[in-house]
């Protein structure tokens, strides 16, 4: 009557105990188990490979600093400061010279002080439809100025990458083995608590981004969690894993089509303002999940923006490169 | 009723505000990272489960509770994980004096 | 207000500046102990406090929505934690390799030179006894 062992051994619950002894990953994708053997063998390649790498990167940062520039190189970099230092000085000027045409700073009767805050908080909730009056401000009023921001966010982590990103070769492989060889790896303690954290964060991340016209947060702030379970998940199961399901390809398809949306949206509200239309957009009742026009898309996009820049940063930072 | 719920979340808050108290005065009294580490540890576990009783108790709305409970949990979890880390930095980093001190064991 | 309030009132503002005081003198433990864990470790317990004491003002301003932030606080203060001793033990790692590398390379080079002293003893040596013979040879 009583299954036998064999049997109980494919079973769900024997998966289950496993998990629970430590034997095998349950929750996760199951790699190919090793033998000890293999496994110090494979070790022990990794730690020559490793040294060797670690003379290559020495050599190389050595060849960096004793080679001298090309010709045309210097007299372009020379020109380029000399560019860039105008430039900044233009703009500085252009700028205080905008700064001076404004009323004074602290004057009681500027209309920052009376007009602007109160038309916020009397109207901000019916013409906006967001009961949080932060997020209707920075979307809605001042979307022009965090459509500036979203972009900021997105030139800033190109430049990383144009600064860090390691395209191949030797210093890819270098960067991959130091990755793994010098730090703590596979802690089966911080995996265990990873697998039951993470899911959790991008819960709690999601319900941020959602609720952003209704509670504090938004799409800044969401992303930012978001990010961080990023960061967690790679801190706890390495790159290798985490490639599976967020490279290099989903992050550029991720983050230029959050912008592009992202665009799309503000581009309709801008169009149709500038042009005194109706916008067609109903705002719902305020309190409901989905009401407050394009607000809730506006954050999704803005979240997804934050978090693919978040673990970006820490992925090029750490190791030059997404893939 | 009302002051039996007061009285009972004063005694949970002065408790968990006595055990933080003990964490900080054993984070001077021992002399090494593990000693300390493991007097830190009472302020991150019993000091906020009395305290997260204690406000509990005090507010008595649902969704409060719910919340506290999943902060408790939340660290719970991440404090202990947080010092199994940081001692194996230290036993990494520097064998020796930990050997010293636990004589080697 | 009410009896229960005000007491209320009074004892979360006493809890609260009695922990304030605990942050200050865990700081005072994170700024003065002498290895990186003792930081390490302070540090965590200032963000366990200040956890609760989010928790404190959430129920002093009746705002529930306060317990979101504590719960990423906490989960920020864990992160930083884990990225830190994972990174510093990487420094720690590889400038404890390179050190080892530097030292292997003067002993080999004293070693070289070493070696190379020996040998020109040996045909200083041999060159005194050359030029000695030669002498006697010329002496008799």
């Amino acid at each position: 009557m009583s299954r036998k062992r064999r049997d109980y051994k494919s079973t769900f619950y024997s998966r289950i105990e496993n998990f629970v002894n430590g034997k095998e990953e349950f929750l996760l994708y199951r790699e190919k188990k090793e033998s000890d053997v293999q496994r110090l063998e494979t070790l022990e390649e990794e730690l020559t490979e490793a040294a060797d790498l670690l003379e290559m990167r020495e050599e190389l940062q050595w060849m960096r600093d004793h080679t001298e520039p090309l010709d045309f190189l210097k007299r372009f970099h020379r020109l380029y400061g000399v560019i860039a230092a105008l430039v900044c000085f233009t703009m500085m000027v252009l700028l205080l010279v905008t700064v001076s045409w404004l009323p004074r700073f602290g004057n009681a009767d500027n209309p920052a002080n009376n007009e602007v805050i109160k038309r916020y908080i009397e109207k901000g909730e019916e013409e906006t439809g967001a009961v949080n009056i932060v997020t209707g401000l920075i979307l809605n009023y001042r979307g022009f100025d965090t459509m500036g921001e979203t972009h900021v966010l997105f030139i800033a982590a190109s430049c990383v990458m144009i600064l860090l990103l390691i395209a191949e070769g030797e210093e890819k492989r270098a960067g991959y083995a130091f990755d793994r060889y010098l730090e703590p790896k596979n802690d089966i303690i911080i995996q265990k608590v990873a697998a039951f954290l993470v899911p959790m964060v991008f819960v709690l991340g999601i319900y941020v981004i959602l609720n952003g016209h209704l509670s504090p947060g938004g799409g800044f702030s969401g992303g930012a969690i978001i990010g961080a379970g990023l960061i967690m998940y790679v801190s706890a199961y390495g790159f290798r894993k985490t490639e599976r399901f967020f490279n290099e390809h989903v992050y550029k398809v991720a983050k230029v089509s959050a912008l592009c949306f992202y665009v799309c949206c503000l581009s309709y509200y801008f169009y149709m303002g500038a042009h005194g239309y109706d916008n067609h957009i109903s705002l719902g009742t305020p309190g409901n999940i989905i009401s407050s026009g394009l607000i809730l898309f506006i954050n999704i996009f803005v979240g997804t923006e934050v978090a693919c820049t978040m673990y970006a940063f820490y992925a090029l930072f750490r190791k030059g490169g997404l893939e | 009723m009302e002051w039996v719920r007061f009285i009972a979340a004063a005694i949970c808050l002065i408790f968990a505000a006595v055990m933080e108290c003990i964490a900080v005065f054993g984070v001077y009294k021992f002399k090494f990272v593990m000693n300390r580490m493991h007097s830190a540890a009472i302020g991150d576990t019993m000091g906020l489960m009395l305290g997260a009783l204690g406000l509990m108790l005090l507010k008595g709305s649902r969704w409060f509770s719910y919340k506290m409970a999943l902060v408790v949990l939340f660290l719970w979890m991440t404090s202990t994980i947080s010092s199994h880390v940081i001692m194996r930095m230290e036993y990494n980093i520097d064998q020796k004096a930990v050997e010293e001190e636990t004589g080697g064991r | 207000m009410s009896g229960v309030m005000s007491a209320q009132n009074v004892l979360l503002t006493g809890i609260m500046f009695l922990y304030a005081g605990l942050v200050v003198l865990v700081l005072i433990r994170a700024v003065s102990g002498p290895r990186i864990a003792d930081r390490l470790m302070a540090i965590n317990m200032i963000g366990t406090i200040g956890i609760f004491l989010m928790a404190v003002t959430a129920v002093k301003l009746d705002e529930e929505y306060l317990l979101d932030i504590c719960v990423i606080y906490a989960m920020i203060s864990f992160l930083s934690v884990v990225i830190l001793t994972k990174v510093y033990m990487g420094v720690h790692l590889e400038n404890e390799m390179k050190r080892q590398k530097q030292e292997r390379l003067r002993r080999e080079s004293e070693e070289a030179n070493g070696n190379r002293d020996k040998e020109e003893d040996e045909l200083d040596r041999l060159l005194k006894g050359l030029e000695e013979l030669s002498d006697g040879a010329a002496g008799n």
